[in-house]
């Protein structure tokens, strides 16, 4: 095996951008700079820093469930309340938190990896985000309303969401915030696919993207195909409560399974809608520490087109117990996802196998992404089998199932992603210690709460039930899942320190603190208002990789070097290379720090 | 295992389900022993290194081997699924059928109906419903909802099966010779508005003289 001693003509992006004009960057610093702002950047922040806001929200009220769940009896609440606490945190969770995070990323980091100034559409971009913003205050509005917020469960299957099964005015405003976020999320998704089919910067190719643009290109055109179906479904529904439609109710000749297919032909590629972000995260994540290019990005990128393709296959395996739906088709397919899924676990335990591995804190909480994911996926192929669904189905197994799939993952991830890029967006490191222990008493509090959901489902535990009886046996696992999620409460505080630390020390603004690959670390920390001063040549998918170690042919891109120097007489944004004598370079041979990596 | 439900599998169906169950549930904490097995080494390997390694971007063979090992092994859980699916979902003809129950489900209880003897037992929110059945026979239920939609979910079956308000949906089940009683333990499993938590049922499994007693006690004319 080839490996490489530690080299002095390292290239760091910090000296190469040391010999440029600098321009200033950061994020608006009034409030209505905020309100007016167009840039892709400040509009990422905004998104992420409302999703973990609502975060909060859903979190708070996943509080509320599982203290009234703690001992068999009503306690807390009553049923009406416990039917709101379920219904808004599922859907604050999946709309409000966990695909807006997606947008966040995808706002924020899709112009910086592919070298473009903004998205395509700024103001699109901005319209996006308030109607995000304007859908979740009036989701959350219900409770402010007589009869309370929506209680009939996050996907609001009629008859019980009609107009005589749920008459209160909190289900028409939950109903105007799916549509309300929904046109969000199409208008976003547009954004996306237009920016990176037109504005990637000269040599990236489809083929050199970054993994994480990848995956956000593919889940926008999911979100273009299902996001309008939920929107049609949701206007016949708010139709049938306040114009006298009969779109979904039987005893006028409607059909309530119809709107089970039009919610799960969404719901189902909700699922790898709010996951492929994540996914594209920890593809980030797992070469930087593991100093690899990522293994297999062509089988990863194929795997998730499979999974892209395969998702609007699946979605009757919501409906196996109906006895209304084609069973081994639905298997067949719902097995089948289990593949691509599979290759892209092995694709990143691959990119680790002889890596040298680095455990900065985005890496550990790509670990815990991963052994979480793989747990939420073996349980999947259990509920594809129609044979185990019919018991499974409607349990706490599934809800074990998709808090592992949905929840642990996408959070784990989220946290890998914010510890990563939190040096480019404000020019501060978060601490290693208090992300260590926010990521160890995430871990613990995770799957406290969650795996002994498996057990109880099993046992014979139904969802969305407030209370259980002694003689079930169930009180000793849900003191269990209570206290762990406590333990998830008490995780957020080494974070809150964590961020209020960081924001109060002088940014050191590192260009590249984790020595990393993609090109939004070519940029200067935070970036220039137009992101890039400066670009480095791109010949792969690690074009600041390659830059590092433009110096040595046999491990950047074959033709970085040489483009780079083509460039000397032609372009006025060339920049000589630090140490690289050939190139003309100002003689700074020590390259300082590169060595380290 | 850990994890039992309130009653062992109470029909032949649910005796096949809990089998293919325990397959499934080897397999997942095989390929869950190995992957963790897999990541606990490369962090173990990778660790107080501070060299580039290789830089291989892939390896075809690997990648398909770890692309057609999984294929196989979904190909072999789908085709015992079918297997299972075949007979768990099977109905046969009306004359080998030994007793009709008719499940109603509405905001929030159950009604059983035997129409074969004229019993029907309603469920109130005070008072939870018994349903009863005969050991060995081959029970049909034929559900239907009169509100919202519900589920019919007994553990001991392994089973659920969801009620339509306007549409009919039907299953069928060898009960086993296991008899006994399993209070509390039905359950509508589709959220179905306020008292969906209330929503259950008790069961019990009769020798056949008893369930005659059973039916007779409660207004029935006995066998039919």
């Amino acid at each position: 095996m080839t490996t490489v001693a530690p080299d002095p003509r390292l290239v760091t992006v910090d000296e190469v951008l040391a010999a440029r004009p600098h321009h200033p960057g950061g994020l608006p610093a009034t409030l209505v700079g905020w309100l007016t702002t167009t840039d892709h950047k400040a509009i990422g922040v905004a998104y992420a820093v409302t999703s973990m806001l609502f975060l909060a929200v859903g979190g708070l009220l996943a509080g509320l469930i599982r203290v009234e769940l703690a001992r068999p009896g009503l306690q807390l609440v009553d049923e009406a309340t416990y039917n709101s606490l379920f219904t808004i945190h599922g859907s604050v969770m999946v709309f409000l938190f966990a695909v807006p995070f997606g947008f966040a990323l995808a706002n924020y980091l899709v112009p910086l990896q592919i070298g473009a100034p903004d998205l395509a559409f700024p103001r699109l971009n901005a319209l996006s985000y308030w109607l995000y913003l304007l859908g979740g205050l009036v989701m959350l509005g219900g409770f402010l309303t007589d009869g309370g917020a929506a209680g009939f469960g996050w996907f609001a299957y009629p008859p019980l969401s009609g107009p005589q099964g749920s008459p209160g005015l909190g289900a028409d405003l939950w109903i105007v915030a799916i549509l309300l976020t929904g046109t969000s999320g199409t208008l976003g998704a547009v954004n996306v696919v237009a920016t990176v089919s037109t504005m990637r910067a000269p040599g990236m190719t489809l083929f050199r993207m970054p993994i994480l643009t990848w995956n956000l290109l593919l889940t926008s055109f999911m979100i273009l195909l299902v996001f309008p179906v939920l929107s049609g479904a949701m206007i016949m529904l708010e139709a049938d409560r306040q114009f006298g439609t009969h779109f979904f109710d039987p005893t006028a000749g409607g059909s309530p399974i119809l709107f089970q297919h039009l919610f799960w032909f969404f719901g189902h590629p909700e699922v790898y809608i709010i996951a492929l972000p994540f996914f594209g995260v920890v593809s980030e994540i797992f070469p930087v520490f593991a100093r690899r290019p990522i293994f297999g990005y062509r089988g990863l990128v194929l795997a998730t087109l499979a999974i892209t393709a395969l998702s609007t296959s699946v979605w009757a395996h919501h409906m196996f117990v109906t006895d209304q739906v084609v069973l081994p088709f639905f298997a067949a397919t719902s097995f089948l996802i289990a593949v691509p899924t599979g290759v892209k676990v092995f694709n990143w335990v691959a990119t680790m196998w002889t890596g040298r591995l680095r455990f900065e804190v985005p890496m550990l909480f790509g670990l815990g992404f991963l052994v979480t994911f793989v747990g939420g996926g073996l349980t999947g192929v259990m509920l594809a089998s129609p044979s185990l669904d019919f018991h499974l189905s409607d349990t706490y197994f599934v809800v074990a199932h998709f808090h592992y799939v949905m929840g642990g993952t996408v959070v784990f991830a989220l946290f890998a992603a914010i510890y990563f890029w939190w040096p480019k967006v404000t020019g501060r490191m978060l601490s290693r210690t208090l992300g260590t222990i926010h990521f160890g008493l995430l871990f613990v509090g995770f799957q406290m709460t969650f795996f002994v959901m498996h057990a109880l489902g099993r046992d014979g535990m139904p969802r969305r039930v407030a209370d259980y009886a002694e003689v079930d046996g169930f009180a000793g696992m849900n003191m269990i899942a209570t206290v762990g999620s406590g333990v998830l409460f008490v995780s957020m505080v080494p974070f809150g320190m964590a961020i209020v630390t960081s924001l109060r020390q002088a940014p050191t603004n590192d260009a590249d603190p984790w020595a990393a690959n993609s090109l939004e670390w070519a940029a200067s920390s935070p970036p220039a208002h137009h992101n890039f001063d400066w670009l480095p040549p791109i010949r792969s998918e690690r074009p600041v990789f390659d830059v590092r170690w433009i110096n040595h042919d046999d491990i950047a891109a074959p033709g970085v070097a040489a483009a780079w120097n083509a460039r000397r007489n032609k372009d006025p944004h060339w920049s000589p290379i630090p140490g690289n004598g050939a190139a003309g370079g100002d003689g700074d041979g020590d390259g300082d720090g590169g060595g380290r990596r | 295992m850990i994890a039992q439900p309130p009653a062992p599998p109470l029909t032949e169906q649910a005796q096949q389900m809990e089998d293919l169950w325990n397959v499934f549930l080897i397999g997942a904490v095989a390929v869950g022993l190995l992957v963790a097995g897999l990541v606990v080494f490369v962090v173990v390997r990778g660790r107080r290194r501070s060299d580039l390694p290789l830089q291989q971007r892939e390896h075809i063979p690997i990648e398909l081997a770890y692309t057609a090992i999984p294929l196989l092994a979904v190909g072999a859980l789908f085709a015992l699924t079918l297997v299972v699916l075949d007979d768990v979902d099977a109905e046969s003809a009306e004359d080998s059928v030994d007793l009709v129950v008719e499940v109603t489900g509405f905001q929030w209880q159950w009604q059983f109906r035997y129409p074969a003897s004229g019993v029907v037992e309603t469920g109130t929110a005070e008072e939870r419903p018994e349903l009863a059945l005969p050991a060995g026979a081959t029970v049909r239920f034929e559900l239907a909802s009169v509100d919202v939609i519900h589920s019919f979910w007994i553990p001991g079956f392994r089973f659920k099966r969801d009620l339509f308000p306007g549409a009919a949906t039907t299953f069928q089940v060898d009960i086993g010779e296991t008899t006994g009683a399993w209070p509390d333990t039905g359950v509508c499993a589709e959220f179905c508005g306020l008292d969906h938590t209330t929503m259950r049922f008790d069961v019990a499994v009769l020798a056949p003289a008893d369930f005659e007693q059973w039916l007779i006690g409660r207004g029935g004319e006995g066998a039919p």
